[in-house]
Protein backbone atom coordinates (compact mmCIF):
# COMPACT_ATOMS: atom_id res chain seq x y z
CA UNK A 1 0.00 0.00 0.00
CA UNK A 2 1.35 3.40 -0.96
CA UNK A 3 1.93 6.17 1.56
CA UNK A 4 -0.92 8.50 2.46
CA UNK A 5 -1.39 10.91 -0.42
CA UNK A 6 -4.08 13.15 -1.91
CA UNK A 7 -3.14 14.36 -5.41
CA UNK A 8 -3.46 18.10 -5.98
CA UNK A 9 -5.13 17.78 -9.39
CA UNK A 10 -8.12 15.74 -8.16
CA UNK A 11 -11.42 16.81 -6.64
CA UNK A 12 -12.81 15.13 -3.54
CA UNK A 13 -16.19 14.28 -2.04
CA UNK A 14 -17.12 14.07 1.63
CA UNK A 15 -17.88 10.36 1.33
CA UNK A 16 -14.17 9.83 0.61
CA UNK A 17 -14.29 9.60 -3.16
CA UNK A 18 -11.78 11.23 -5.49
CA UNK A 19 -12.92 12.61 -8.86
CA UNK A 20 -10.92 13.30 -12.03
CA UNK A 21 -12.81 15.51 -14.48
CA UNK A 22 -12.28 14.69 -18.18
CA UNK A 23 -14.56 16.84 -20.33
CA UNK A 24 -18.11 15.49 -20.03
CA UNK A 25 -16.86 12.52 -18.05
CA UNK A 26 -15.82 12.02 -14.47
CA UNK A 27 -13.64 9.16 -13.29
CA UNK A 28 -13.78 8.28 -9.65
CA UNK A 29 -12.55 5.94 -6.98
CA UNK A 30 -11.99 6.00 -3.23
CA UNK A 31 -9.32 8.01 -1.46
CA UNK A 32 -6.22 6.78 0.29
CA UNK A 33 -7.94 7.31 3.63
CA UNK A 34 -10.97 5.27 2.56
CA UNK A 35 -9.01 2.26 1.34
CA UNK A 36 -6.87 2.37 4.47
CA UNK A 37 -9.91 2.53 6.78
CA UNK A 38 -11.62 -0.33 4.94
CA UNK A 39 -8.56 -2.60 4.89
CA UNK A 40 -7.72 -5.26 2.33
CA UNK A 41 -10.48 -5.25 -0.26
CA UNK A 42 -11.44 -8.72 -1.46
CA UNK A 43 -14.57 -8.08 -3.54
CA UNK A 44 -16.08 -5.18 -5.46
CA UNK A 45 -19.77 -5.23 -6.39
CA UNK A 46 -20.16 -2.50 -9.01
CA UNK A 47 -22.90 -1.20 -11.35
CA UNK A 48 -23.06 -2.02 -15.05
CA UNK A 49 -22.37 0.25 -17.99
CA UNK A 50 -25.58 2.15 -18.72
CA UNK A 51 -26.70 2.29 -15.09
CA UNK A 52 -27.35 5.64 -13.46
CA UNK A 53 -25.48 6.70 -10.35
CA UNK A 54 -26.78 9.50 -8.17
CA UNK A 55 -24.66 11.88 -6.10
CA UNK A 56 -24.88 11.04 -2.42
CA UNK A 57 -26.39 7.58 -3.02
CA UNK A 58 -24.66 4.17 -2.89
CA UNK A 59 -23.50 2.88 -6.25
CA UNK A 60 -21.81 -0.33 -5.13
CA UNK A 61 -20.29 -2.26 -2.27
CA UNK A 62 -16.77 -3.25 -1.29
CA UNK A 63 -15.94 -6.21 0.94
CA UNK A 64 -12.92 -6.05 3.22
CA UNK A 65 -12.03 -7.95 6.40
CA UNK A 66 -15.50 -9.55 6.49
CA UNK A 67 -17.13 -6.11 6.24
CA UNK A 68 -19.44 -5.13 3.37
CA UNK A 69 -19.42 -1.33 2.98
CA UNK A 70 -21.46 0.80 0.61
CA UNK A 71 -19.63 3.28 -1.63
CA UNK A 72 -21.28 6.60 -2.39
CA UNK A 73 -21.34 8.38 -5.73
CA UNK A 74 -19.83 11.89 -5.75
CA UNK A 75 -21.70 12.98 -8.91
CA UNK A 76 -24.80 12.03 -10.88
CA UNK A 77 -24.48 10.47 -14.31
CA UNK A 78 -24.58 7.42 -16.52
CA UNK A 79 -21.91 4.76 -16.13
CA UNK A 80 -19.87 4.57 -19.34
CA UNK A 81 -17.01 2.39 -18.10
CA UNK A 82 -16.35 0.13 -15.12
CA UNK A 83 -12.90 -0.97 -14.02
CA UNK A 84 -13.43 -4.65 -14.84
CA UNK A 85 -9.97 -5.51 -13.56
CA UNK A 86 -11.33 -5.12 -10.03
CA UNK A 87 -13.42 -8.26 -10.53
CA UNK A 88 -10.30 -10.43 -10.36
CA UNK A 89 -7.98 -8.02 -8.57
CA UNK A 90 -10.00 -5.88 -6.14
CA UNK A 91 -6.84 -5.29 -4.14
CA UNK A 92 -5.81 -2.79 -6.83
CA UNK A 93 -7.97 -0.32 -4.88
CA UNK A 94 -5.52 -0.70 -1.98
CA UNK A 95 -2.37 -0.86 -4.04
CA UNK A 96 -3.00 2.10 -6.35
CA UNK A 97 -6.22 3.86 -5.36
CA UNK A 98 -5.74 6.84 -7.73
CA UNK A 99 -4.41 4.80 -10.68
CA UNK A 100 -5.18 1.16 -11.44
CA UNK A 101 -7.67 1.13 -8.57
CA UNK A 102 -10.07 3.58 -10.23
CA UNK A 103 -13.68 2.35 -10.06
CA UNK A 104 -16.09 4.08 -12.48
CA UNK A 105 -16.24 6.48 -15.39
CA UNK A 106 -19.54 8.31 -15.73
CA UNK A 107 -20.97 10.76 -18.24
CA UNK A 108 -22.15 13.56 -16.02
CA UNK A 109 -25.81 14.56 -16.26
CA UNK A 110 -25.68 17.23 -13.54
CA UNK A 111 -22.30 18.95 -14.03
CA UNK A 112 -23.39 21.75 -11.71
CA UNK A 113 -22.60 19.35 -8.87
CA UNK A 114 -18.89 19.81 -9.58
CA UNK A 115 -19.04 23.02 -7.55
CA UNK A 116 -19.91 20.98 -4.46
CA UNK A 117 -16.72 18.93 -4.63
CA UNK A 118 -13.76 19.78 -2.40
CA UNK A 119 -10.25 20.68 -3.44
CA UNK A 120 -7.39 18.82 -1.82
CA UNK A 121 -6.86 21.30 1.01
CA UNK A 122 -10.56 21.32 1.87
CA UNK A 123 -10.65 17.51 1.86
CA UNK A 124 -7.62 17.30 4.14
CA UNK A 125 -9.24 19.81 6.48
CA UNK A 126 -12.45 17.73 6.41
CA UNK A 127 -10.49 14.61 7.32
CA UNK A 128 -9.05 16.36 10.34
CA UNK A 129 -12.40 17.62 11.63
CA UNK A 130 -13.14 16.23 15.09
CA UNK B 1 -29.91 5.71 30.88
CA UNK B 2 -28.61 2.73 28.95
CA UNK B 3 -27.09 3.34 25.55
CA UNK B 4 -27.68 -0.23 24.41
CA UNK B 5 -31.27 -1.30 23.72
CA UNK B 6 -31.56 -5.06 24.06
CA UNK B 7 -34.08 -7.04 22.03
CA UNK B 8 -35.60 -10.28 23.38
CA UNK B 9 -33.84 -13.48 22.44
CA UNK B 10 -35.31 -15.02 19.32
CA UNK B 11 -35.42 -18.62 18.11
CA UNK B 12 -36.32 -18.63 14.42
CA UNK B 13 -35.30 -19.78 10.94
CA UNK B 14 -32.25 -18.30 9.27
CA UNK B 15 -34.19 -16.31 6.69
CA UNK B 16 -36.07 -14.45 9.39
CA UNK B 17 -32.93 -13.90 11.45
CA UNK B 18 -31.04 -12.39 8.52
CA UNK B 19 -34.04 -10.26 7.54
CA UNK B 20 -34.06 -8.87 11.07
CA UNK B 21 -30.34 -8.12 11.02
CA UNK B 22 -30.70 -6.46 7.60
CA UNK B 23 -33.59 -4.41 9.01
CA UNK B 24 -31.43 -3.24 11.91
CA UNK B 25 -28.79 -2.14 9.40
CA UNK B 26 -31.38 -0.11 7.50
CA UNK B 27 -33.24 1.47 10.41
CA UNK B 28 -31.40 1.40 13.77
CA UNK B 29 -31.48 4.82 15.42
CA UNK B 30 -30.15 3.45 18.72
CA UNK B 31 -27.45 0.94 19.52
CA UNK B 32 -29.45 -2.30 19.42
CA UNK B 33 -28.19 -5.71 20.52
CA UNK B 34 -29.82 -9.09 20.24
CA UNK B 35 -29.00 -12.75 20.78
CA UNK B 36 -30.57 -15.45 18.64
CA UNK B 37 -30.62 -19.13 17.81
CA UNK B 38 -31.27 -20.86 14.51
CA UNK B 39 -34.11 -23.37 14.14
CA UNK B 40 -33.90 -25.28 11.86
CA UNK B 41 -30.10 -25.34 11.42
CA UNK B 42 -28.70 -23.20 8.63
CA UNK B 43 -25.55 -22.50 6.70
CA UNK B 44 -25.00 -18.76 6.34
CA UNK B 45 -22.88 -17.44 3.49
CA UNK B 46 -21.08 -14.14 3.15
CA UNK B 47 -22.91 -11.65 0.94
CA UNK B 48 -20.64 -12.24 -2.03
CA UNK B 49 -19.51 -15.80 -1.33
CA UNK B 50 -19.88 -18.09 -4.35
CA UNK B 51 -22.37 -20.93 -3.96
CA UNK B 52 -24.22 -23.31 -6.29
CA UNK B 53 -27.68 -24.18 -4.87
CA UNK B 54 -28.16 -27.87 -4.05
CA UNK B 55 -31.57 -29.46 -3.27
CA UNK B 56 -32.33 -31.74 -0.32
CA UNK B 57 -29.92 -30.33 2.24
CA UNK B 58 -30.45 -31.02 5.97
CA UNK B 59 -30.21 -27.28 6.70
CA UNK B 60 -31.35 -23.94 5.26
CA UNK B 61 -28.86 -21.90 3.26
CA UNK B 62 -29.09 -18.14 3.76
CA UNK B 63 -27.05 -15.10 2.82
CA UNK B 64 -25.85 -12.66 5.42
CA UNK B 65 -25.81 -8.91 4.74
CA UNK B 66 -22.18 -9.02 5.95
CA UNK B 67 -19.02 -10.34 4.38
CA UNK B 68 -16.87 -13.31 5.33
CA UNK B 69 -17.20 -17.02 4.82
CA UNK B 70 -19.68 -19.82 5.56
CA UNK B 71 -20.90 -20.49 9.10
CA UNK B 72 -22.97 -23.46 10.24
CA UNK B 73 -25.63 -22.45 12.76
CA UNK B 74 -27.93 -24.51 14.95
CA UNK B 75 -29.20 -25.18 18.43
CA UNK B 76 -27.00 -27.21 20.71
CA UNK B 77 -23.70 -26.26 19.12
CA UNK B 78 -23.86 -22.56 18.24
CA UNK B 79 -25.64 -19.28 18.98
CA UNK B 80 -25.54 -15.89 17.31
CA UNK B 81 -25.74 -12.21 18.14
CA UNK B 82 -26.04 -8.85 16.40
CA UNK B 83 -25.18 -5.30 17.42
CA UNK B 84 -26.36 -2.39 15.27
CA UNK B 85 -24.85 1.08 15.61
CA UNK B 86 -26.50 4.23 14.22
CA UNK B 87 -24.33 6.78 12.43
CA UNK B 88 -22.00 8.57 14.82
CA UNK B 89 -22.42 6.08 17.68
CA UNK B 90 -18.77 5.06 17.55
CA UNK B 91 -17.24 8.50 17.37
CA UNK B 92 -17.64 11.82 15.60
CA UNK B 93 -15.63 13.17 12.70
CA UNK B 94 -14.96 12.23 9.11
CA UNK B 95 -12.49 9.50 9.97
CA UNK B 96 -14.75 7.66 12.43
CA UNK B 97 -17.49 7.20 9.83
CA UNK B 98 -15.49 4.78 7.72
CA UNK B 99 -13.47 2.98 10.36
CA UNK B 100 -14.03 -0.76 9.93
CA UNK B 101 -11.81 -1.69 12.86
CA UNK B 102 -13.63 0.30 15.54
CA UNK B 103 -16.97 -1.62 15.54
CA UNK B 104 -15.04 -4.89 15.63
CA UNK B 105 -12.91 -3.59 18.48
CA UNK B 106 -15.99 -2.63 20.51
CA UNK B 107 -17.95 -5.85 19.97
CA UNK B 108 -15.04 -8.30 20.08
CA UNK B 109 -13.71 -6.37 23.06
CA UNK B 110 -17.02 -6.87 24.88
CA UNK B 111 -16.85 -10.62 24.21
CA UNK B 112 -13.21 -10.76 25.28
CA UNK B 113 -14.06 -9.02 28.55
CA UNK B 114 -17.05 -11.30 29.15
CA UNK B 115 -15.13 -14.50 28.43
CA UNK B 116 -12.21 -13.35 30.54
CA UNK B 117 -14.59 -12.69 33.46
CA UNK B 118 -15.86 -16.26 33.06
CA UNK B 119 -12.35 -17.67 33.31
CA UNK B 120 -11.60 -18.24 29.61
CA UNK B 121 -7.96 -17.64 28.74
CA UNK B 122 -7.98 -16.15 25.24
CA UNK B 123 -5.11 -16.50 22.78
CA UNK B 124 -3.30 -13.34 21.80
CA UNK B 125 -2.21 -12.41 18.29
CA UNK B 126 -3.34 -15.47 16.38
CA UNK B 127 -4.28 -14.57 12.83
CA UNK B 128 -4.35 -16.36 9.50
CA UNK B 129 -4.74 -15.08 5.95
CA UNK B 130 -8.20 -13.91 4.92
CA UNK B 131 -10.23 -16.20 2.69
CA UNK B 132 -7.81 -19.07 2.81
CA UNK B 133 -10.85 -21.21 3.61
CA UNK B 134 -14.52 -21.23 2.55
CA UNK B 135 -15.43 -21.97 6.18
CA UNK B 136 -15.40 -19.07 8.60
CA UNK B 137 -14.37 -21.08 11.64
CA UNK B 138 -11.36 -22.50 9.80
CA UNK B 139 -9.47 -19.20 9.66
CA UNK B 140 -8.79 -16.48 12.19
CA UNK B 141 -8.71 -12.72 11.65
CA UNK B 142 -7.58 -10.05 14.07
CA UNK B 143 -10.98 -9.58 15.70
CA UNK B 144 -11.92 -13.23 16.03
CA UNK B 145 -11.51 -14.68 19.52
CA UNK B 146 -9.65 -17.94 20.10
CA UNK B 147 -8.61 -20.04 23.08
CA UNK B 148 -6.11 -22.91 22.89
CA UNK B 149 -6.18 -22.47 19.13
CA UNK B 150 -9.96 -22.95 18.90
CA UNK B 151 -11.94 -20.13 17.33
CA UNK B 152 -14.74 -19.29 19.77
CA UNK B 153 -16.37 -16.15 18.35
CA UNK B 154 -16.51 -15.15 14.68
CA UNK B 155 -17.63 -11.65 13.69
CA UNK B 156 -18.59 -10.00 10.41
CA UNK B 157 -19.80 -6.53 9.50
CA UNK B 158 -22.07 -4.60 7.13
CA UNK B 159 -22.12 -0.81 6.69
CA UNK B 160 -24.82 1.20 4.98
CA UNK B 161 -25.74 4.85 5.12
CA UNK B 162 -23.49 5.43 8.12
CA UNK B 163 -25.03 2.59 10.16
CA UNK B 164 -22.96 -0.42 11.11
CA UNK B 165 -24.09 -3.96 11.85
CA UNK B 166 -21.69 -6.34 13.58
CA UNK B 167 -23.05 -9.82 13.91
CA UNK B 168 -21.40 -13.05 14.76
CA UNK B 169 -21.47 -16.59 15.95
CA UNK B 170 -20.31 -18.32 19.13
CA UNK B 171 -19.30 -21.92 18.52
CA UNK B 172 -20.07 -24.01 21.59
CA UNK B 173 -18.94 -27.36 20.19
CA UNK B 174 -18.41 -29.21 16.93
CA UNK B 175 -21.66 -29.42 14.91
CA UNK B 176 -23.29 -32.88 14.61
CA UNK B 177 -21.61 -35.03 11.97
CA UNK B 178 -24.75 -35.18 9.81
CA UNK B 179 -24.55 -31.39 9.36
CA UNK B 180 -20.77 -30.96 9.29
CA UNK B 181 -20.31 -33.69 6.68
CA UNK B 182 -22.84 -32.13 4.31
CA UNK B 183 -21.21 -28.72 4.78
CA UNK B 184 -17.86 -30.33 3.98
CA UNK B 185 -19.23 -31.83 0.77
CA UNK B 186 -20.86 -28.54 -0.25
CA UNK B 187 -17.82 -26.38 0.39
CA UNK B 188 -15.17 -28.93 -0.54
CA UNK B 189 -13.14 -28.86 2.62
CA UNK B 190 -13.24 -30.59 5.99
CA UNK B 191 -14.99 -28.96 8.93
CA UNK B 192 -12.61 -27.38 11.38
CA UNK B 193 -13.50 -26.05 14.78
CA UNK B 194 -14.69 -27.47 18.09
CA UNK B 195 -15.29 -24.05 19.68
CA UNK B 196 -15.58 -23.58 23.44
CA UNK B 197 -15.78 -27.30 24.16
CA UNK B 198 -12.63 -27.89 22.12
CA UNK B 199 -10.84 -25.36 24.30
CA UNK B 200 -12.17 -27.07 27.44
CA UNK B 201 -15.05 -24.73 28.33
CA UNK B 202 -18.77 -25.25 28.81
CA UNK B 203 -20.53 -21.91 29.34
CA UNK B 204 -24.25 -21.18 29.19
CA UNK B 205 -25.07 -18.72 26.39
CA UNK B 206 -27.17 -16.55 28.71
CA UNK B 207 -24.23 -16.22 31.10
CA UNK B 208 -21.89 -15.04 28.34
CA UNK B 209 -24.43 -12.70 26.72
CA UNK B 210 -25.36 -11.02 30.02
CA UNK B 211 -21.71 -10.13 30.58
CA UNK B 212 -21.21 -9.07 26.95
CA UNK B 213 -24.03 -6.55 27.33
CA UNK B 214 -22.45 -5.12 30.49
CA UNK B 215 -19.10 -4.80 28.71
CA UNK B 216 -20.69 -3.27 25.62
CA UNK B 217 -22.59 -0.68 27.64
CA UNK B 218 -19.41 0.25 29.52
CA UNK B 219 -17.42 0.61 26.29
CA UNK B 220 -20.06 2.87 24.73
CA UNK B 221 -20.36 4.95 27.88
CA UNK B 222 -16.61 5.53 27.71
CA UNK B 223 -16.88 6.55 24.05
CA UNK B 224 -19.72 8.96 24.87
CA UNK B 225 -17.69 10.88 27.47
Amino acid sequence: MADETYPQELKYYREHDWVRLEGEDAVFGITWFAQDALGEIVYADLPDVGDEVIAGKPYGELESVKAVSDVIAPLTGEVVEVNDALEDEPQRVNEDCYGEGWILRIRMTAPGQIGELLDVDAYKAFLDEA
Amino acid sequence: MSIVKVLPELRAAGGAQMALDAGLLETADDVIARRYTWAPPALSLGKFQKYEPVPGLPFDVVRRPSGGRAVLHGEGFEWSFAVAFPAGALGAGARAGLDVAKPYDVVAGAFAGALDALGVTLDVGRESAYQRSALCFASVLRHDLTARGEKLVAVAQARRGGRVLVHGSVLERRPPDELAQVAETLLGEPWQGDGLAGAGYVLAPEMIWKRVLVQLEAALQRLAV
